[in-house]
């Protein structure tokens, strides 16, 4: 917003005082939240307390996701493109 | 090398492969692709692979090489993808303190390319540095800083979504400018 479009000292309109406040609440807020996106960012190592929380989740989060698939049986459309690709014996290890 | 090892190596990293591939790209069927594609271009190309270096790592590289290939041709549509997995993630606030594996895709996509393999290369796959920087073709020390800065913002990421003090209007709005800035540097 621009200082040409404040409305005057003394003619106080209900609407544009509200509106005011409300961006200077979210001013406040943005500034929380940048001050707390840099302390995540730059926090040193592993952190601590909800940041150290939060490494230890997503450690385990991200290993699940990984190990849900690679744990998975594989798929035979697989096997049978190796052996089409080999083009030689059928494999009997891969049978699982 | 005889077939039969190569075979055999190629068997035991199939799981792997996948889950790389899920973990890259966030979809079973696009990641079941993708370890075919690898698999033909191994194939093809097995004549450049050196007995007795790291098959599991050789593969790794064909496959993300080849998954990074087609997400530069599909730049534009992989953009867009991502700004609507980004409005999926922010607005839902209600979700907030709980992370499933779908909230995990979405937050991955938020990343980087090169923060995100290296995070799941690290991580989630659980290569050494060394392995990853290998497979991603970088230094070892460009590998740690980039888990560094994957970390941080992931749990900048989950840390926004699950921290009520911030209410879920600043999360949002956080997270929506977070977001807005990674994807433009894709």
């Amino acid at each position: 917003m621009t200082t040409g479009n404040r409305p005057p000292p003394g003619q106080l309109t209900p609407k544009s005082e509200d509106g005011e406040r409300r961006e200077g609440a979210a001013d406040k807020g943005r500034q929380k939240m940048q001050t707390a996106t840099t302390e995540f960012a730059t926090g040193s190592g592993d952190g601590e307390g909800l940041d150290a929380r939060l490494q230890a989740q997503l450690g385990h989060k991200l290993k699940a996701m990984f190990d849900e698939v690679a744990n998975a049986p594989i798929p035979d459309k697989f096997l049978d493109l190796l052996r089409k690709l080999d083009g030689q014996e059928p494999d009997q290890e891969t049978s699982k | 090398m005889s077939s039969d090892q190569v075979k055999q190596g190629f068997v035991k990293a199939i799981p792997n492969l996948r889950a790389f591939a899920v973990s890259l790209c966030g979809n079973l069927e696009r990641a079941d692709d993708l370890v075919q594609e690898t698999m033909l271009k191994a194939f093809k190309n097995i004549d450049s692979f050196e007995e007795g270096t790291n098959l599991k790592a050789w593969l790794f590289t064909i496959l993300r090489n080849t998954y990074f290939s087609d997400r530069r041709r599909l730049k534009r549509e992989v953009e867009d993808a991502d700004g609507i997995h980004a409005a999926r993630v922010a607005v839902h606030p209600e979700q907030h303190g709980h992370m499933d594996m779908c909230e995990l895709q979405d937050a991955l996509k938020l990343l980087q390319d090169d923060q995100r393999e290296a995070l799941i290369l690290v991580c989630a796959a659980g290569m050494s540095y060394e392995e990853a920087a290998e497979i991603s073709g970088c230094a070892v020390g460009t590998i740690k800083s980039r888990v560094n800065r994957a970390r941080a913002k992931l749990s900048v990421i989950m840390g926004i979504t699950s921290a009520e003090e911030f209410g879920p209007d600043a999360a949002t709005e956080a997270i929506l400018s977070q977001s807005s800035g990674q994807v433009r540097s894709f």
